[in-house]
């Protein structure tokens, strides 16, 4: 049997707006990729599908890749399409 | 020492360029004094600011949400990005502000000095253009008093 990872997740926009909170922690099996952060969101809150495939991730600060591997205390934040400026 | 050498600090590109979000007013006289420098010909400072409409639709106000660390990540990554293509860049200014505001309120300045004009235009469109597309900045637009949305894409 596997050890869990707790992440810390930032949420924004309309992740922050369904979720009703700016930061969740989330528990995960050791090797999860921070793919699986948004999939767990979303099976919680089906109306968030929408953003699925227009969803990227950051990691601890940087833009990664859906299949970044994640760590025991990492800060994941999933990035709805952005629109600043 | 060399008295000539303590005359002409060389300031590192860490410390020439400034970042900030703020929830406070940007200052325009602020961030064209972090841009101003005596090897600068040219310093080109690009404003932008809230919209009345959108696609033909009314807007009131726009609401500015960001992840504020690493929006100062990813200012930094730009202005490294700039010095890279345009290596006479003196300074990279950007800042943003969050929170609501209203139609004319200035929501981002960015601010790039040069001693060639040319270079300058470049550098800055390519910074407001690269921070639309990767910063983590968010705006809902409201429409009305209760009307609003995310906006899906600059």
């Amino acid at each position: 049997m596997s050890n869990l990872i707790k992440v810390t997740v930032k949420l924004f926009a309309a992740y922050q707006e369904t979720c009703g909170v700016s930061e969740v922690a989330l528990h995960l099996p050791e090797g999860a990729i921070v793919a699986q952060v948004r999939d767990r969101l979303l099976e919680q809150y089906p109306a968030l599908e929408q953003w699925r495939e227009v969803t990227r991730f950051g990691l601890n600060l940087q833009f990664v890749e859906p299949d970044a591997v994640l760590q025991d205390g990492d800060e994941v934040v999933l990035i709805p399409p952005v629109s600043g400026g | 020492m060399n008295p000539i050498a303590a005359l002409s600090p060389i300031s590192s590109p860490s410390t020439a360029d400034h970042f900030a979000i703020t929830f406070a007013p940007l200052s325009f006289e602020e961030v064209y004094a972090l841009a101003d420098d005596p090897a600068n010909g040219a310093v080109v400072l690009m404003s932008g600011m809230v919209r009345n409409q959108t696609g033909g639709r009314t807007v009131v106000a726009l609401e500015y949400q960001a992840y504020e660390p690493m929006a100062i990540a990813v200012f930094k990554q730009i202005a490294q990005e700039v010095r890279q293509t345009w290596s006479d860049v003196t300074h990279v200014v950007i800042h943003h502000r969050t929170g609501r505001l209203s139609i004319g309120e200035i929501s981002v300045l960015v601010a790039i000095g040069c001693p060639h004009r040319a270079e300058a235009f470049a550098a800055c469109q390519y910074a407001i253009d690269a921070l639309k597309q990767n910063a983590p900045i968010w705006k809902k637009e409201w429409y009305n008093e209760q009307e609003y949305s995310w906006v899906k894409c600059c």
